[in-house]
């Protein structure tokens, strides 16, 4: 039997569909080939007797292929005593980023909102710089500050695809002449979008609306409607209206998450009540349930250090600091012993472990002459571990020109649907003296780039 | 070009078996449907000089499954803030630095949260609706510290809060799954406040949706 799919949506007329209009097998036919061709570009799949599907639904921005996702890139409180900010910071300049950090930017989603929240203790300019992964440069503007909600925003552009390093910067005025102090509060960054009101609410009733149940561990149920159930000669048997209208359903469900119009209740259960690690709906997941294409997807970004703006040191190393940034901000210790930089409790969505990356960025100051060279006898290298296990040690390598490393880590562990703790691991590798103070650590991101 | 029907109507078994009656609607139904779920999937209209037939999505752009939960797609298990910090480090120097910080017997711990959460349809229990907390923490001094994690918002109110013992000067985990933050789409600003009988330590935070479907 041979299951075609139409190659774009035929839809049915509304004179197919008239009172007292004749209803012909052809009509049927093009509902089902719409039908198949919908279910092939929704599961990446296809059922037997027909060829692969040509489009995916990536949420990339390009034309049908799905709705982007909205993701946040940033979402970083920051407790108002970490990062405060003196009046006489003459002793290391006074434009600086405040909070600079990795993160990815998924395809076609390149439109983004960024709030940043600080008191006003000293007069400063705040700004929006970023860095693409080869060390390019772009000045996104200055940030404005809307008075009714307290915070300074802008938007900003970027690149879909690859991650880029975003900076905050602050020029401070008059910083000899002041001795209040400013406070960073926290840094949000997400698509540059106005939410909706949407309200919805599972039908109360319950009318008997048929869905297919696919039996434990299986995929979308998935009927296979053959040409040769269309010929002319014969009237439409009850069976193929029954089972068209069971197969929309059983998608329905699946791609939407919510119950037919008309149910209750979806029939599709999840494998595991309310807290699943796995789900028979539509989520990306490839966990055995589900055959869906797979997404770009920027799960986490936390900018942890600071820097000037040429990337060297705010804070000079092994002298935390008595007017400035807080000691944290300095280049941190490192030997050849492997030593936690930072750690975070997180949550990822049950993707492909194969996809799971990592960016961690340093900065170095090119004037202390000892700066990670990546000579041999002063080379770092950085990995991730978290509940399931470890990455591979990584080397940091320069970001173009600049004075900005990155350690891009192709293998962190991933421990989907659970709170695990993921932690950045870095050693010096021997060989060379120890040095204390040649690296700060600016920030990190982990995403899914399939 | 005739328009296309996009009726979103389902039918029930009775209507399509086979002495049923051959009404329009049933063929209407079946053709609506199919052009309605193509839009979900795609995020567009699919047919030529047609506007979508679909709803529009909770970001007001497009009307594609964006799994922000039902009836957008199940939703992602997804962090919605995150605060990081270490206790450990080879020198000290950094110890203390890095941190959400501590909470004592006289003066508790008090943080702003301002965060995006991602846009969702509204209904009772809907994935992303609800903030839950998880905390790494140690005591810094005497015996057991109970703690306690109270929520509220920045426009006043303490709605809700967990109790929790912090027994170990090493870093632990503490999921506090019983009490929670109602969330909206788009910007929140919520407070959390801890309280404590003996001095701790917060050394790192999470907001996060804990739900696909429904809570």
């Amino acid at each position: 039997m041979t299951r075609t799919r139409n190659g774009s949506l035929s839809g049915l007329s509304v004179f197919d569909a008239d009172i007292d209009a004749p209803t012909f097998t052809k009509a049927i036919l093009e509902i089902v080939q719409d039908l198949n061709m919908i279910e092939d570009i929704a599961t990446g799949a296809h059922s037997p007797g027909s060829a692969p599907v040509v489009q995916t639904m990536t949420h990339d921005g390009t034309a049908l292929s799905g709705s982007l996702l909205g993701i946040p890139l940033i979402n970083c409180p920051t407790p108002h005593s970490r990062r405060a900010v003196d009046g006489d910071v003459t002793t290391f300049g006074s434009s600086f980023y405040v909070a600079i950090t990795p993160a990815f930017i998924p395809a076609g989603e390149t439109i983004y909102r960024v709030n940043a929240y600080l008191d006003q203790g000293l007069p400063f300019t705040a700004s929006v710089e970023s860095y693409d992964s080869s060390g390019t440069k772009t000045l996104h503007g200055e940030l404005s500050f809307d008075e009714t909600d307290g915070v300074y925003f802008c938007d900003i552009t970027l690149a879909g695809g690859d991650w880029h390093l975003i900076g905050l910067r602050l020029d401070l005025d008059d910083v000899t002449s002041n001795s209040s102090s400013l406070h960073f509060d926290g840094l949000v960054v997400a698509p540059s979008i106005v939410p909706i009101d949407v309200s919805w609410a599972p039908d109360a009733q319950d009318a008997g609306v048929p869905v297919p149940t696919a039996g434990a561990g299986a995929q979308l149920m998935i009927e296979t409607f053959a040409d040769a159930m269309f010929t002319d000669n014969y009237g439409i048997a009850g069976w193929l209206v029954v089972n068209v209208n069971r197969q929309i359903n059983a998608l329905w469900e699946w791609l939407t998450g919510a119950p037919v119009s008309g149910n209750a209740a979806v029939t599709n259960a999840d494998s595991s009540g309310t807290d699943p690690v796995t789900t028979r709906f539509a989520d990306h997941a490839r966990d055995g349930l589900s055959t869906v294409p797979k997404v770009e997807y920027p799960a986490f970004a936390e900018p942890i250090g600071a820097c000037l703006v040429d990337g060297s040191f705010v804070v000079e190393d092994a002298s935390p600091p008595v007017t400035g940034m807080p000691s944290r901000y300095a280049p941190f210790p490192r030997t050849t012993a492997a030593s936690i930089a930072h750690r975070v409790p997180l949550v990822m969505p049950d993707f492909d472990p194969a996809d799971f990356r990592a960016v961690v960025v340093f900065c170095s100051d090119p004037g202390k002459g000892v700066g990670p060279t990546l000579a041999a006898g002063n080379q770092h290298d950085v990995r991730i571990t978290g509940g399931g296990g470890s990455s591979s040690w990584t080397a940091i390598t320069q970001i173009g020109s600049t004075n900005f490393y990155a350690a891009v880590i192709a293998d962190p562990v991933l421990t989907a649907d659970q709170i695990t703790t993921y932690q950045i691991e870095v050693r010096k590798l021997a060989g060379g003296a120890e040095h204390f103070g040649d690296l700060g650590l600016l920030g990190w991101c982990l995403y899914f780039d399939p | 070009m005739a328009a296309h029907v996009a009726d979103q109507r389902p039918l029930s078994d009775a209507e399509c078996r086979s002495l049923a009656p051959a009404y329009a609607n049933v063929i209407k139904s079946l053709g609506g449907r199919t052009r309605i779920l193509g839009e979900k999937v795609v995020g567009a209209s699919m047919l030529t000089g047609e506007v979508a037939a679909a709803p529009t999505n909770p970001q007001g752009r497009g009307c594609g499954v964006d799994f922000s939960g039902p009836p957008f797609g199940s939703a992602w298990r997804t962090p919605m803030w995150w605060i990081g910090g270490i206790k450990e480090d080879v020198s000290g120097d950094w110890e203390g630095q890095s941190r959400v910080g501590p909470a004592t017997s006289t003066a508790p711990l008090t943080l702003a949260i301002r965060f995006w959460n991602r846009p969702h349809a509204r209904f009772d229990k809907a994935p992303h609706s609800r903030c839950y907390l998880n905390l790494r923490a140690y005591k810094t001094t005497g015996t057991s510290a109970t703690t306690t994690a109270s929520y509220g918002y920045s426009a006043g109110g303490i709605l809700r809060s967990q109790d929790f013992s912090v027994t170990s000067t090493s870093e632990a985990t503490f999921d506090l799954i019983d009490a929670y933050w109602d969330v909206v789409p788009g910007r929140n600003e919520i407070l959390l406040t801890v309280t404590t009988d003996h001095d701790v330590m917060i050394t790192g935070a999470l907001g996060h949706q804990r739900v696909k479907r429904s809570h």
